[in-house]
């Protein structure tokens, strides 16, 4: 069993402080100078990890400056690198100051308060009194150290930035998710940069990764389009969301916004991301709030978060486009204003979260957006294209301003009503509000003068209905419409057989959604027929919203025939 | 005269760190600020080079250290060793600060938002561009104390009576260490002189820490 002594450059001036062989002389060399010390002290851990070894000797400062207290920080090392064979070994620290001077120079000092450390004051018998304690310890204790109230004892902050710790707390969640997903290989540099830092294996330390079975769970459901809009996608993320994004046996077609966020100013980071979206038409969006420097301002509005102002535009290009906002940041209040502005989901990049947890919510917020994206992204261009038909048809004067008017509300009311819905009722309540939208443009396209009722440019009505001897739509010769007044079915199928010369399947289907609607108000007492009850059943969920919001564009698009 | 040279390809972070000290580093005579864009595209050119003769002007050199490869980097290192050159290397991923000797010339590795402080300010504003304010902030002197009173303990294990220039050369005594704590000392220097200077050490750590 080695008693290992690292030596500073002190001690190897010092050229004969100390004659006995009973330390093992070690150090930490400087590698060329481009390495910083953790991951000197990392490697240099790594080649002694085979050694057996009894005690540790070590001086407060093993670089250059005493002020570095880079001894004190190979102390926690070894502790922290859990690893390593000896790293419940006793320490011995040595230094000049007393104990009390070191606690309030240096948070690294509180090892000194921890299990099997111990301190000795600079002498001329420093290592003759350590050679005699490390021979009387009893060696059984080690055995039985208490990582525990190490842990007690110490507290790491993260590295100083410039940018709050957002950037450490960042990249520790990436390698920590990478490891748990097992594609940490796919990122090199940040986890070779990473599993060397004190603070990393603190964190570790605290909140062990746990190990998982791999395997179905992070499987996505559907094939879809996912852009990643992240100032640090070159610093990992790219590597991790497409190692990620392999898991699943559905075709994840992934791009990032390659920009350099660094020399951009916000105005320009959005204009980019702007052109990235229309180009790409992403089904969904991972968004991270803080895109250039200037949003690490303290006191700037969330409101003016470049990642916010990004959102907005998303929301403006196709408000059915999912954005899920990512983010080291635990700010509620940003959160907030996210929401406010259509944000469809939030991770936080923390890296003392449950990983486990962490990347279950990934897997199913991902996956649910990419549900919601699948019909509320046609939605919406379906919305934008039918409320430009309207505001053209306005324009032209083919309809009246108060008609047009009314009809974008119940578009836009409809619309918000969809996006909500996640239950049956709620989906049927959208449903029958969009349905007002076929009220409207019936009761306004077919109208009565005298007892007689006109379509277009006086064309009286016809009456259809169906022939089920010729299995098709036809007119009847004289029209016998009850009360003297065609139902919503007659005026539309009036309206799209008649004037826009619809197929006969089209007209059937405008059917089933009136039927659908007047069947949710009033419920039939008889019990249906299986494949007429699936096909009512369908205003209870996306399907019956969209057939209607599709039928509707395509009156609308018929607008210009009027 | 321009003694420092800044190399920021980042121009953000700096306005940021301007913004919090109300103070512009353009206006700072002795300091050449490179901060992003054609500037910043012209010194990295230089730095990609094999030559590095244009920085020769300049005594200290402050680079952010992402904004150059690997090779460029050791290239820098080697150039700093060579011309006695302060080298400080600065970026947001350094978790502690490291000086250490290149031969004639030192090497600061510092985080960005330990160097863009106010030490930087005092540092800039000093005459004699003392790294160790730059590395440590106001415990500089601290760490020189400590240094030699480390040193002191193992120097007088087994000394004999030396003229001062040789202590002074053996322990590698700073300026301002001579001047705070050998002033008063000439000749042949005796173990008990030592020992009365460890004593003010000591004395003058526990008042400052």
């Amino acid at each position: 069993m080695g008693n290992i002594l690292f030596r500073n450059s002190l001690l190897k001036e010092m050229k004969s402080f100390y004659t006995s062989n009973f330390f093992q002389l070690e150090e930490v060399p400087n590698n060329g100078y481009v390495k910083d010390i953790d991951a000197r002290i990392h490697e240099t851990l790594d080649r002694l990890n085979s050694t057996e070894v009894q005690s540790i000797t070590i001086p407060i400062s093993i670089t250059e400056n005493f002020l570095e207290f880079s001894g004190l920080r190979l102390g926690h090392h070894i502790r922290l690198t859990t690893s390593l064979s000896f790293s419940n070994a006793p320490i011995i620290f040595i230094g000049s100051l007393d104990e009390k001077q070191l606690l309030q120079l240096s948070s690294l000092a509180n090892i000194l308060l921890t299990p099997d450390v111990f301190y000795v004051n600079l002498s001329k018998d420093t290592f003759d009194t350590i050679e005699k304690s490390v021979n009387n310890l009893d060696l059984s204790k080690s055995l039985s150290f208490d990582f525990n109230k190490y842990l007690d004892k110490v507290i790491f902050k993260a590295p100083a930035n410039y940018q709050s710790h957002h950037n450490i707390d960042n990249e520790l969640c990436l390698l920590r998710w990478s490891q748990f997903l097992g594609i940490s290989e796919q990122i090199p540099e940040v986890k070779n940069k990473l599993q060397a830092g004190l603070y990393f294996k603190y964190i570790n330390a605290i909140n062990p990764i746990e190990d998982v079975t791999k395997g179905n769970s992070y499987l996505f459901q559907e094939n879809s389009k996912i852009l990643l809009i992240d100032d640090q996608s070159e610093k990992g993320w790219k590597p991790f969301y497409k190692a990620f994004f392999n898991l699943s046996k559905h075709k994840i077609k992934f791009e990032t916004l390659d920009i350099d966020f660094q020399l951009m100013i916000p105005s320009e980071i959005i204009s980019n991301a702007q052109d990235k979206i229309e180009y790409f038409d992403p089904d969904i969006i991972l968004l991270d709030l803080r895109l250039s420097d200037s949003d690490f301002d303290l006191n700037i509005d969330p409101e003016n978060l470049t990642g916010n102002k990004v959102l907005e535009k998303i929301k403006e290009y196709n408000r059915g486009v999912q954005v899920i906002i990512i983010t080291a940041s635990n700010k509620v209040w940003n959160y907030e204003v996210s929401l406010d502005l259509g944000c469809n989901g939030y991770i936080v990049k923390n890296s003392n979260n449950n990983v486990s947890e962490d990347i279950k919510n990934l897997t199913s917020k991902i996956n649910f957006c990419i549900k919601r994206a699948s019909y509320l992204k046609e939605a919406y261009k379906k919305k934008n294209n039918s409320l430009n038909l309207i505001t053209k048809a306005i324009e032209s004067e083919i309809i009246e301003v108060s008609f047009g008017n009314e009809l974008i509300k119940f578009i836009e009311i409809a619309l918000v009503m969809f996006e909500r819905a996640k239950t049956n009722d709620s989906f049927a309540y959208a449903y029958l509000s969009l349905f007002k939208c076929l009220e409207l443009i019936v009761n306004n396209l077919v109208y009565e003068e005298g007892n007689n009722w006109f379509i277009g440019d006086n064309e009286a009505i016809k009456q259809v209905f169906w022939n089920s001897d010729l299995k098709k739509y036809s007119f009847k010769e004289i029209p016998e419409f009850r009360s003297n007044t065609p139902s919503n079915f007659e005026k539309s199928a009036g309206l799209c057989k008649q004037l826009w010369s619809y197929e006969d399947e089209d007209i059937r289907q405008i059917y089933f959604s009136i039927v659908r609607r007047n069947k949710f108000i009033h419920p039939a007492n008889e019990k249906l027929h299986k494949q007429a009850q699936l096909n009512l059943n369908k205003i209870f969920d996306k399907e019956g919203f969209m057939l209607l919001l599709n039928q509707l564009d395509k009156m609308i698009s018929n607008f210009k025939e009027l | 005269m321009k003694k420092v040279i800044l190399i920021e390809d980042r121009p953000n972070r700096q306005v940021d760190f301007i913004k919090k000290i109300n103070k512009n580093l353009n206006e700072i005579s002795i300091l050449e600020n490179i901060c992003g864009f054609e500037k910043f595209n012209y010194y990295k050119e230089i730095l990609s080079s094999d030559s590095l003769t244009e920085l020769e002007k300049y005594q200290v050199i402050i680079v952010h250290r992402s904004a150059l490869s690997g090779s460029e980097r050791l290239r820098l290192i080697d150039f700093s060793r060579k011309n006695a050159k302060t080298l400080v290397l600065f970026s947001g991923g350094i978790s502690s600060v490291t000086l250490q000797k290149l031969d004639a010339g030192t090497l600061l590795t510092i985080n960005s938002k330990d160097l863009y402080s106010s030490s930087l300010i005092s540092y800039l504003k000093s005459k004699e561009l003392n790294v160790l304010e730059l590395a440590f902030g106001e415990n500089w002197k601290i760490n020189l104390e400590v240094n030699l009173l480390d040193k002191l303990i193992f120097y007088m294990l087994d000394y004999s009576p030396k003229p001062l220039s040789i202590i002074l050369s053996e322990l590698k005594v700073t300026e301002w260490i001579k001047e705070n704590y050998f002033k008063n000392l000439e000749g042949v220097i005796q173990l008990v002189q030592l020992q009365q200077i460890k004593k003010n050490l000591q004395n003058s750590l526990l008042k400052s820490i």
